[in-house]
């Protein structure tokens, strides 16, 4: 049972770590905080639903189709957010920058309200992963390891594109010294938005993978960005391998914490920030500016 | 929470541009903030209406302020009452009891007869204290919590939906006759869930003493959680024969049932929901996710109770609002033609001879059929439905199969126990 407990915990941290990566990246690189980050996971389940639900008649064939398709277009969202309002005000306080933030919170609860009304809107699990899986003795629902799965490739993936490309060489460098960066000839502008797409990217498959569990609703962008800046604050902001080690810390400490001490349930990931944060201010991988 | 709280729709108050730009959309978008339409004749009867609209109870809210305001319009096409036209006062609470306590206030203040709350226990509550202050009647559309009509219950607060007793009295006493005792809880962390957990366990065990809730499982989540995968592997592994789930409402409630079934959780246990027969609780649910095990009841059934005034209300309503009426929209609608009524049978617009109207007053409730407003606790009738949670397919959404009404009469505290109960302020 240990292990079934394990594999749930890896679930959420999966679910986390791709909901706050591109929250940890977009500081990273840009010094910009997205408090409006959980709004475009929002959309994300929203769009993920309409694409399942109405648009197709077979509702495992829309739910591949929303997971293709919706995280470009919410990556597509994020580009445009950062030409139109983002790019403006990198210079800007930082009072300045959440202002717009907010009005993106504002516009996305109630462009959702609109559309899609107030009910929660969920889809079935796809029929491929209906079946519980046996792995090491335990029954995992199927679902859930192709949710485990993709977070791992994923953080792969991105990995990859951070270490092994060119583009991830002018990001490293200028998440490492932005000044200096800019200073040698980075093309700043172009990077930037690379970086919003990504990281919205990211985000918008966050909302895909957690659709079928979790349903669409009104109020879960709120709740997103507060998970997605525990996570980012533990691990350090600007950090994506924090994140990856504070979703995979966050995780494991619910999933264990509910099944040995549940009473504290509400309190363990606000224990765990407060620890973290007084033995690392910045966090696990933060570096103190 | 604070930016929720600044969430003020349509107002515009900062002085910044992108916020007021977004008010500005979303009153094209949604015109939820514009004020009922009609006639702002200096006579009018004002009747202030506090609704959640947004924020946790925001479907709750909605429904119940819509069916307030289909009755209104009802009410005002035919005539008004004597003649006078309703004007209703909206305003948006944001689910939250401090601002439920200003807005009953300010209504007041700008001369709202009575108020009607389409809000939760916790804002109702808040509510109720002003009003036996002010003595100005509220009504609460959304607010199920017993202590409401019981322990704090006044002279000038009304209910005309149900008590929460309804929903768990014949579901602890139907859990209570079966061979099981080793129960599982899991709820949204809120008060109105903590007191219907205990309320039901208690009286769970007034017919098997011997029912337990196993050590390590009794587990309380914020409202909104969605991800359940944890829990529901502990649960597994403690072993329950029961796993009641009563105080999970909204998102929560859905995605429990989504996670539960991925786990196969109620092949092996027996489920216990005491609200999923209320429609904005099973809001989302899918037929797959529902198992045939759980055990639950309702206050406003799926499929719809097949009556001439349900039928005709579901219609206007549906028509009207282009959403499926929910238990708050009954209430709502109840509400307002029972204020009408009784404003009507007083005869002059005196808040004193409006409770004398009220007390014993009866009222057709497009479900429930004739309730009526007991004198002593000012507590309806309502009685409730009780059955299985089940997919209808005809309204494509949640409902109850193996349907049985209970009257209220079998759950209602008597006018003694009441009055133990307001006498000595212990919950």
């Amino acid at each position: 049972m240990l292990w079934l407990q394990f594999m749930s915990g890896l679930q959420s941290a999966a679910i986390l770590f791709l909901l706050a990566a591109g929250l940890s990246i977009i500081y990273g690189v840009c010094h910009l905080l997205n408090i409006a980050h959980g709004s475009f996971f929002m959309l994300a389940m929203f769009l993920a639903y309409s694409i399942t639900e109405k648009l197709s008649s077979n509702s495992d064939a829309g739910f591949l189709v929303a997971l293709l398709v919706v995280p470009l277009m919410i990556a597509i969202i994020g580009i445009l957010v950062e030409v139109l309002i983002f790019r403006h005000l990198y210079k800007a306080d930082v009072l300045v920058q959440i202002l717009p933030s907010i009005g993106l919170i504002f516009l996305a609860a109630d462009l959702v309200r609109g559309v899609w009304g107030l009910e929660s809107r969920s889809i079935d699990t796809p029929s491929w992963f209906s079946e519980p899986v046996a792995v090491m003795g335990a029954y995992i629902p199927g679902y859930y390891l192709f949710i485990i799965g993709t977070g791992a490739l994923v953080s792969v993936l991105v990995w990859f594109l951070v270490n092994r490309t060119p583009w991830g060489l002018l990001v490293r460098a200028t998440a490492a010294n932005r000044d200096a960066a800019l200073g040698l000839g980075v093309n700043a502008r172009w990077m930037f938005t690379s970086v919003f797409g990504l990281s919205t990217w990211l985000v918008g498959l966050a909302g895909v993978l957690i659709l079928p569990l979790a349903g669409a609703n009104p109020g879960s962008d709120l709740d997103a960005s507060v998970d997605a800046f525990a996570v980012v604050v533990i691990g350090g902001l600007g950090s994506i391998w924090g994140a990856l080690a504070a979703a995979l810390l966050i995780g494991m400490v619910k999933a264990f914490g509910i099944l040995i001490v549940p009473q504290f349930t509400i309190a363990f990931v606000f224990i765990l920030m407060a620890v973290v944060l007084l033995v690392r201010p910045a966090g696990l991988f933060g570096k103190l500016s | 929470m604070s930016i929720a709280s600044s969430r003020q729709s349509g107002r515009g108050r900062g002085g910044l541009s992108s916020i007021r730009f977004a008010g500005l959309l979303v009153a094209g978008l949604t015109s939820l903030c514009a004020t009922v339409a009609g006639v702002r004749a200096e006579d009018a009867i004002k009747i202030g209406v506090i609704t959640s609209r947004t924020g946790v109870f925001a479907l709750y809210g909605t429904a119940g302020e819509q069916g307030i305001r289909l009755a209104a319009d009802e009410i005002n096409k035919s005539g008004g009452i004597k003649g006078k036209q309703i004007e209703l006062m909206l305003a948006d609470t944001n689910s939250k009891p401090e601002d439920a306590g200003r807005l009953f206030r300010e209504q007041t203040a700008q001369g709202a007869f009575l108020v009607i709350g389409a809000v939760a226990s916790a804002e109702s509550a808040a509510a109720s204290t002003l009003a036996k202050e002010n003595k100005v009647p509220f009504f609460t559309t959304g607010g199920y919590g017993r202590f409401l009509t019981e322990d704090a219950g006044h002279r000038y607060f009304f209910r005309l939906a149900m008590n929460v007793r309804g929903f768990y009295t014949p579901l602890a006493r139907e859990l209570a006759k079966k061979p099981l005792r080793k129960y599982c809880t899991i709820n949204n962390d809120y008060e109105f869930a903590r007191d219907l957990n205990r309320s039901t366990l208690a009286v769970i065990r007034e017919g098997a003493p011997d029912v337990s809730v196993l050590d390590g499982c009794e587990f309380w989540v914020p409202l909104g959680t969605t991800d359940f995968a944890s829990y529901i592997t502990a649960i597994m592994s403690k072993g329950p024969e029961v796993v009641l789930f009563s105080g999970l409402v909204g998102p929560s409630a859905r995605a429990f049932l989504a996670q539960a079934k991925s786990f196969g959780l109620f092949k092996i246990v027996l489920g216990a929901h005491a609200s999923m027969g209320n429609p904005a609780n099973a809001a989302g649910v899918r037929e797959k996710d529902i198992p045939g095990n759980i055990f639950t009841a309702g206050d406003y059934p799926y499929p719809p109770v097949d009556t001439p005034s349900n039928m005709a209300f579901f219609k206007s309503y549906k028509e009207r609002w282009n959403a499926m009426p929910m238990s708050e929209s009954a209430a709502g609608y109840t509400t307002m033609k029972f204020v009408a009524k009784a404003i009507e049978k007083a005869g002059k617009l005196d808040r004193e001879a409006f409770i004398m109207a009220a007390e014993g007053l009866d009222i057709e409730s497009p479900a429930a059929g004739r309730i009526t407003v007991r004198p002593f606790d000012h507590q309806s009738t309502q009685g409730v439905w009780t059955g299985n949670l089940a997919w209808d397919a005809k309204d494509d959404r949640a409902g109850m199969s193996n349907i049985g009404f209970v009257e209220s009469a079998e759950f209602l505290p008597s006018a003694e126990e009441v009055a133990k109960l307001r006498s000595s302020p212990t919950k």
